[in-house]
């Protein structure tokens, strides 16, 4: 998946779990700014596991603040790990 | 037919120290504790003979470097290091004080009120907290003296003769301090003693009809009250075996709760609400291939209110793979407790009442006028042997009929002598009286009415306490988190309390006053981020209705407290009187 793609995932499931419409889910806000709490940030690791097959750490959200940085490192980490 | 217990032990052990000992002579190499890893592989276990040892270990070293009626913060990841720590102490007769290991980035979590107000000697922990990965685990400790132990380094659990001799333990010895998560400015350890503990034991083990032969499944936080003693003493009570499993586990993947439950026959599981309706939303019928839950005898819901539909949606998705609905078991509790007030019956399932909402607001229980009058609630089961539960009418402090809501009361001998050094809430919540009743009330904070057959039904809550997945927050402390963003946000003119969101979770509104200098010049957009921002960092919790308002808009009383149920109120007719963004 592209960086885009998986960009677009993940507002889609923040929108979801934050019940929040899509275009409030702002790419380069950090996600606790857009009050993403650790339980529910579980919820978006699990879906992104399974969407992409990758074994992540509770930590990537943490190293990776925003939607914009987190979907670099996976498409990059994806690519990696299919290639 | 319901087994009735026959193993009716702990009336002849003084404190949790014979019974352990007790355990570790008669049935030495069973299982006390197993520990699962995230995905269900067995990662270690305990015997009751290797946790005597361990335990007796540890408490020799405790006794050369402290002395009995210490205390000792238990800082843990969940597992089996906590257990021995937690018997260590007991044989010590050191005070254990279980804590949540403290959060990466929150200057203001409970650690630090916690420490200052039980002054601990000892922090026992694991090697990994206490060094190089998790440095602010000791950051967080640095300006205290305290003696580090980790646990998991002590590899040496002979005991020789020279070994340190052990202090007498007995049933007014403090066992440990459950801290209620409590106010940050008011910290409030729950003292327990051993009778206590053995006490409320005794009447889970009547609810629960558990014997050696049971198996306990949990993956509540150790540190819980819920998970310390309703699931992993509950079951070393009874000399079962309590499958441990850690709480990400479960989040993250709630059949791996269930599969553990299956693979080792659990028959007891004690959850709060919110993990029924996660096992339901997560489920799917690939994964659910093969599960077999007819092992489950005793499927505990408490800690937090207790919904209808989430119990109906759980047996409806599960009864196809062998679930009993009458495993059921709503309970009531609170650490004040100990931690069970009221609990069903094994096997007896659960029993709903559907009273009208409108009289309800009068502090009556009617049958509802139609469907839309219509309120169902679960009923927490009834008082246990040993015990009484009252219902008392908050402001007179008469004590009122069936039917009738008011405070609920109780009194045993598993309610706690008090708060650790905080005599003015003990007062408030300990000492209440019944006219005419010389006995000492435990005042819960919580509404609820008794029906004809002592069916006990909690409808609310006095304090303002918010309750989210489980966890307390008291509105104070967010309040005054999120005023310390920015100088715009007026100190003393927030109120923050919880509302029922559409699948009836409980969410949280946060309702902040602005300062007038400012209500013309503020992004909002940008406040609202950074309010939530404050919020989930030192609270965990996902503020999800921010809304900022009018200087003097908060309703308050004439001596100028927050009326954050008059607020609610006004927030969900919609009528608070809103800073809007186009204020030019």
């Amino acid at each position: 998946m592209t960086k885009e793609q998986i960009s677009a995932f993940c507002v889609d499931r923040l929108a979801k779990l934050l019940r929040v419409p899509k275009e409030v889910v702002d790419t380069q806000t950090k996600f606790s700014r857009l009050g993403l709490d650790s339980a529910t940030s579980v919820y978006l690791l699990m879906d992104l596991e399974e969407k992409l097959d990758l074994e992540l750490s509770p930590e990537t959200f943490y190293d990776h603040p925003t939607v914009d940085n987190l979907s670099a490192y996976l498409a990059a980490k994806h690519a990696a790990s299919a290639g | 037919m319901r087994r009735v217990p026959v193993n009716l032990t702990s009336m002849s052990f003084s404190s949790l120290v014979t019974l352990l000992q007790h355990r570790a002579v008669t049935q030495p190499a069973d299982r006390a504790f197993v520990f699962l890893s995230d995905r269900g592989a067995r990662e270690a276990e305990l015997t009751f003979a290797q946790l005597y040892d361990r335990a007796r270990a540890l408490a020799s070293e405790l006794v050369q470097k402290g002395a009995p009626g210490d205390r000792a913060l238990l800082i843990f990841p969940q597992g089996l290091d906590f257990i021995v720590a937690l018997f260590g102490c007991f044989m010590a007769g050191v005070i254990a004080v279980p804590m949540m290991v403290p959060r990466r980035q929150s200057s203001r979590d409970s650690t630090a009120s916690i420490t200052t107000n039980c002054a601990p000697r000892f922090i026992l922990t694991s090697q990994l907290l206490m060094s190089g990965q998790r440095k602010n685990v000791a950051a967080r400790f640095a300006d205290g003296n305290y003696e580090w132990i980790a646990v998991d380094a002590m590899v040496d659990h002979s005991v020789s003769s020279e070994s340190s001799k052990l202090p007498l333990v007995g049933g007014e010895t403090v066992a440990l301090l459950q801290y209620t998560s409590g106010s940050t400015s008011d910290p409030k350890g729950v003292v327990v003693t051993h009778e206590n503990l053995l006490q409320n034991l005794e009447m889970i083990h009547l609810s629960f009809g558990a014997t050696r032969a049971s198996t306990f499944v949990s993956w509540i936080p150790l540190y819980h009250d819920m998970g310390l003693i309703l699931n992993a003493l509950a079951s070393f009570h009874v000399g079962a075996c309590c499958v441990l499993m850690a709480p990400v586990a479960f989040v993250q993947r709630p059949m791996v709760w269930l599969k553990a439950i299956q693979e080792y026959r659990g028959e007891i599981s004690c959850v709060p609400n919110f993990a029924f309706d996660l096992c339901v939303s997560r489920f799917s019928p690939e994964v659910a291939e093969g599960l077999d839950l007819s092992s489950w005898k005793v499927a505990v819901n408490a800690s937090e209110p207790v919904h209808a539909d989430t119990i109906e949606r759980f047996i409806r998705t599960f009864a196809p793979y062998g679930f009993d609905p009458r495993a059921m078991c709503p309970f009531y509790g609170m650490a004040e407790a100990t931690v069970l007030i009221s609990g069903g019956v094994c096997g007896a399932g659960h029993v709903t009442r559907a009273v009208s909402r409108v009289e309800l607001g009068n502090g009556r229980v009617c049958s509802p006028a139609g469907q839309a009058d219509s309120q169902i609630f679960v009923g927490c089961g009834r008082a246990v042997v040993g015990e009484r539960i009252a219902i008392v009418d908050p402001k007179n402090l008469d004590r009122l009929d069936a039917d009738q809501v008011g405070e609920v009361w109780v009194c045993g001998p598993h309610v706690a002598k008090g708060y650790w050094r905080n005599e003015v809430a003990t007062r408030e919540t300990f000492t209440a009286q019944i006219d005419g009743d010389p006995a000492c009330w435990l005042r819960t904070g919580d509404l609820g009415f008794l029906d004809d057959a002592g069916e006990l039904y909690i409808t609310g809550r006095i304090k303002e306490l918010v309750i989210i997945r489980g966890a307390n927050h008291y509105p104070q402390d967010i309040e005054r988190t999120l005023q310390k963003v920015d100088p715009a946000l007026r100190n003393n003119g927030g109120a923050v309390f919880s509302v029922s969101d559409e699948n009836g979770d409980e969410t949280l509104v946060v309702v902040q006053e602005v300062e007038r200098v400012y209500r013309r010049s503020i992004d909002i957009a940008n406040m609202v981020e950074r309010i939530r921002e404050a919020v989930v960092n030192e609270h965990e919790v996902y503020a999800r209705h921010v809304v900022l308002i009018r200087p003097g808009a908060l309703p308050k009383t004439t001596s100028g407290k927050i009326q954050r149920g008059v607020a609610r109120q006004l927030w969900l007719e919609n009528r608070l009187d809103l800073l809007t963004s186009d204020v030019a």
